[in-house]
């Protein structure tokens, strides 16, 4: 049956049925009710530029750690100890309520084969998920949804959200595209164009031509803004968050989830990471940014009971040499640790070995765990979705999650 | 039935980059077969982009403070022969040339932190780009923005580096999946010693060079690079990749497997022949066909390019049309990745839909468009909120052509000059419907912006 339902009567029901009935194939694909993510909901923020992952959590213990790094080393008397080992910089203040009421673990040593140091390619193989050598046109959160999608329907763009005004590689899929926006305000400033309003309830059924692809393209957009637009007007956070435009980025998103936004992902990205050159004059400031707005973020969505529901991962595309350079800042490096933050974690703390400060190469970490393997057990086990088909090949699950 | 007149326009829109309203009233005056040649005739003149000067006093060589000031100064740089390249497109009348040198930047994509190696590599495009496809090829290779962009100062005799070698392959001949890593390892070899001095150009230096014997795609030798890329050339596998790419970008998306193929023979067995190819396209009656007009999306740039052309489309600052290329995805000179632009649908998600859909009413101040660009990774601040981009526009030369009295005869007359599809039942009532809420004085500009602010606009 061809189903004559108007998309935006059907926004205003409840969410649950609204999601089934957009998303056919979630059921389908799956074949059993526990698809749809199951409510759960993924939060993805790239540090942007190469964060300085040795000094984020400090290995402090590692003499060879202050040998490298006489200038810029985090002296002891300043570090948030985590364990023997390990310790916060003190920048990640913020961050203690979190990591000592259960709600963070840390990943470290991961990477990829055969480590490429270029910013752009580096954050391309992060988020198509490809190898070194190959260049793949779509992301892997993008193919997430294309693994979902039936014949002629995948799921709305508002399912996957950048907070940006252009979206990333991350978010495209080959069928799938997530959707862009600074904030619901900017998206609906694109809602005045008359023409995009009076196109906005056609309905078609396949995007054959490219004539018909525009046209479904602007309805989808449309109906996806008018869905973020409306559901934007229903919660207004309480709590303050920092005035950062990343805090601010973490605010729309929390809103939305509080709002009941059937929104599975979101991603954002902090940049200021490409730390050459005196880097402590910067590095710390990046640092507070992110502890304090992901404190702001635990903060609201717990006191609104959505913290539990909620999967936080925080990367970057590459770390960076353990040998201080002559600029008292650091060059580009390779493997880096990998953060997770959430209710419902199901290990805590620091989750593998530490990082291996002799055996280097190139001057670099070895990476002992495929990010891609971080992927797999995202797909599997938080998204409900068959990692394989993602990915192209099997990687090894982690537990960081249950 | 196609009309000769959109015939024409098809034929502009496609090897050039669109057309002045002055220039359509002119159309009727030459048949098809003139408006060819005269498409080619005006691309035999070669305007290199000379917005920099080299940097270098003569026979000088670049010391390391030098090179390090000069890529600290490229992005800027480069991004202002960026801006001169789009002016150039906007006016020049060897369109098709120019677009080819967008087509082939796009095949043999490079950014590198230095502004005036991509100047240099520009021009050798430009100068190659109606030429034989095996000379680009090679001047190509041994172009020093490719040689520093795929690494091969770094590809030493007893530790070679393989990134040329594959691309070459994958991107630039065969096509993945045509060869065998085998023949990447043993072509990278052929490649040491490429590198380029501190003049900035070109340097063979043969004691880093590995002249022993390769085993390459069921032949040995001791191949040179040379060698290595007339082989590829010889075999008809490249022609096919080359003539496909060609295809989507001037054609069609979708493929058509017999024309394809015989143009890639065609392509073949003139050693390379572009300028011959480009004619055989353009004079082929299926070329012509209903399903290939207006089935394209406009890439980013030729979007820009023809709202230049139909309303003088400006920016009030560069930055901002910097920042407008960047969200909808193609600033020329800084390409995503050696594969270059994917386009097709692979411009279009929502939000830059929704910014190519408001660019027209924009350009009139009827409402802002905010954006940001992503920012370098090298900045240290914050992403800024989201500015306005504003553009000015003259719609004078267009509102002279357009014709009628009443809200359907103008939209009919506004879709006839602006659209390459023919309007459907659906869109012209639409249409119609909203130029009735416009005040009279403002019906005609109204007409022709609504117009421009539909998808099918898009499509050229």
């Amino acid at each position: 049956m061809k189903n004559k339902i108007n998309r935006r009567d059907f926004l205003t029901n409840s969410v649950l049925v609204s999601a089934a009935m957009f998303m056919p194939g979630f059921l389908r694909a799956t074949g059993s009710d526990t698809a749809n993510f199951n409510g759960k909901r993924l939060i993805i923020v790239q540090l942007t530029g190469g964060n300085d992952g040795l000094n984020t959590i400090i290995p402090y213990s590692n003499d060879l750690y202050y040998s490298n790094r006489p200038d810029i080393g985090v002296k002891t008397a300043d570090l948030i100890r985590l364990n023997d080992d390990l310790a916060f910089n003190p920048a990640l203040d913020s961050l203690t309520d979190l990591w000592e009421q259960g709600s963070m673990s840390i990943l470290n040593n991961v990477g990829y084969p055969n480590p490429n140091r270029s910013h752009f390619r580096s954050r391309d193989i992060w988020h198509s998920a490809s190898d070194e050598n190959k260049i793949i046109n779509s992301g892997w959160i993008g193919r997430a949804f294309d693994s979902q999608c039936d014949d002629s329907h995948c799921a709305l763009p508002h399912n996957a959200i950048e907070i940006d005004s252009s979206l990333s590689l991350i978010l495209r899929g080959e069928k799938f595209s997530g959707l862009a926006m600074d904030k619901p305000l900017e998206l609906a400033q694109g809602l005045n164009n008359p023409v995009i309003k009076a196109f906005s309830s056609l309905d078609i059924n396949d995007s054959l031509t490219n004539h018909n692809f525009l046209y479904k393209e602007l309805v989808d957009t449309y109906q996806s803004a008018e869905y973020v637009v409306s559901k934007s007007k229903i919660y207004s956070s309480k709590i303050i968050y920092p005035q950062t435009e990343f805090s601010k980025g973490l605010k729309v998103i929390s809103e939305l989830i509080i709002s009941g936004s059937e929104t599975k992902v979101y991603y954002q990205s902090l940049n200021g990471f490409d730390t050459h050159v005196a880097q402590n004059n910067f590095h710390p400031r990046q640092l507070k940014s992110l502890a304090e707005g992901l404190n702001a973020l635990y903060i609201d969505l717990k006191q609104n009971n959505e913290w539990n529901n909620t999967l936080v991962v925080v990367y970057s595309e590459f770390g960076r040499r353990v040998k201080q350079n002559g600029a008292r800042g650091t060059d580009h490096g390779t493997a880096n640790n990998v953060f997770f933050f959430g209710g419902n974690l199901n290990k805590l703390g620091i989750l593998n070995e530490l990082p291996n400060l002799i055996d280097l190469q190139d001057g670099d970490l070895k990476y002992t765990i495929d990010f891609r393997s971080v992927y797999a057990t995202v797909l599997k086990k938080w998204l409900d979705i068959n990692p394989s088909i993602v990915l192209g090949k099997e990687f090894s699950m982690l537990d960081f999650i249950a | 039935m196609i009309s000769e007149n959109q015939k024409i326009r098809h034929l502009y829109l496609r090897a050039g980059m669109g057309f002045t309203p002055d220039e359509e009233t002119q159309f009727h005056n030459k048949n098809i077969e003139q408006h060819i040649e005269d498409i080619f005739k005006n691309s035999e003149k070669i305007e290199n982009l000379n917005y920099l000067p080299y940097p270098l006093k003569n026979g000088d060589e670049a010391s390391n403070t030098k090179i390090l000031l000069m890529i600290l100064k490229s992005v800027k740089d480069t991004q202002s022969i960026s801006i001169a390249w789009m002016s150039k497109l906007a006016t020049t009348k060897a369109s098709l040339r120019e677009h080819l040198t967008v087509f082939w930047h796009n095949h043999f994509s490079t950014s590198v932190p230095f502004a005036y190696l991509m100047q240099v590599q520009n021009n050798t495009i430009r100068k190659n780009a109606l030429g034989s496809f095996r000379e680009l090829t090679h001047a190509i290779a041994k172009d020093p923005a490719m040689i520093n962009y795929l690494n091969n100062q770094q590809n030493h005799k007893n530790n070679p580096n393989e990134n040329f070698a594959r691309e070459l392959m994958e991107l630039f001949t065969l096509g993945v999946g045509n060869y065998s890593e085998k023949d990447i390892k043993e072509s990278a070899r052929a490649f040491t010693g490429w590198t380029i001095d501190k003049k900035g150009e070109f340097l063979f230096k043969e004691d880093d060079h590995d002249d022993g014997i390769k085993e390459f795609r069921g032949k040995s030798g001791s191949f040179k690079g040379e060698d290595i890329i007339n082989m590829l050339l010889d075999d008809k596998q490249t022609a096919k990749h080359i003539v496909r790419k060609i295809y989507k970008e001037f054609v069609n998306e979708m493929e058509d497997e017999q024309n394809i193929n015989s143009l890639s023979a065609e392509f073949f067995n003139s050693n390379y022949d572009i300028k011959k190819l480009m004619n055989t396209i353009f004079s082929s009656s299926w070329f012509y066909d209903e399903k290939n007009i207006g089935s394209k999306i406009m890439s980013p740039v030729e979007l820009i390019i023809r709202m230049k052309k139909l309303v003088n489309l400006m920016p009030k600052e560069d930055m901002i049309q910097i920042k407008y290329q960047k969200v909808l995805g193609q600033l020329l000179l800084f390409p995503p990745s050696v594969a270059g632009w994917k386009g097709g649908r692979n411009w279009i998600d929502g939000a830059s839909l929704f910014l190519r859909l408001n660019l027209a009413y924009a350009s009139r101040g009827k409402f802002k468009i905010n954006a940001n660009d992503k920012p370098e990774f090298e900045d240290t601040e914050e992403v800024k909120p989201a500015k306005e981009l504003y553009f000015t526009s003259d719609w004078t030369s267009l509102l002279k052509y357009l014709k009628g009295e009443t809200d359907d005869q103008l939209i009919q007359s506004a879709a006839e000059m602006l659209l390459q599809t023919a309007l459907t039942e659906t869109e012209k009532q639409k249409f119609v419907g909203l130029l009735n809420q416009s005040p009279a004085e403002s019906k005609k500009i109204d007409a022709l912006t609504l117009i421009m602010s539909s998808p099918s606009f898009q499509l050229i």
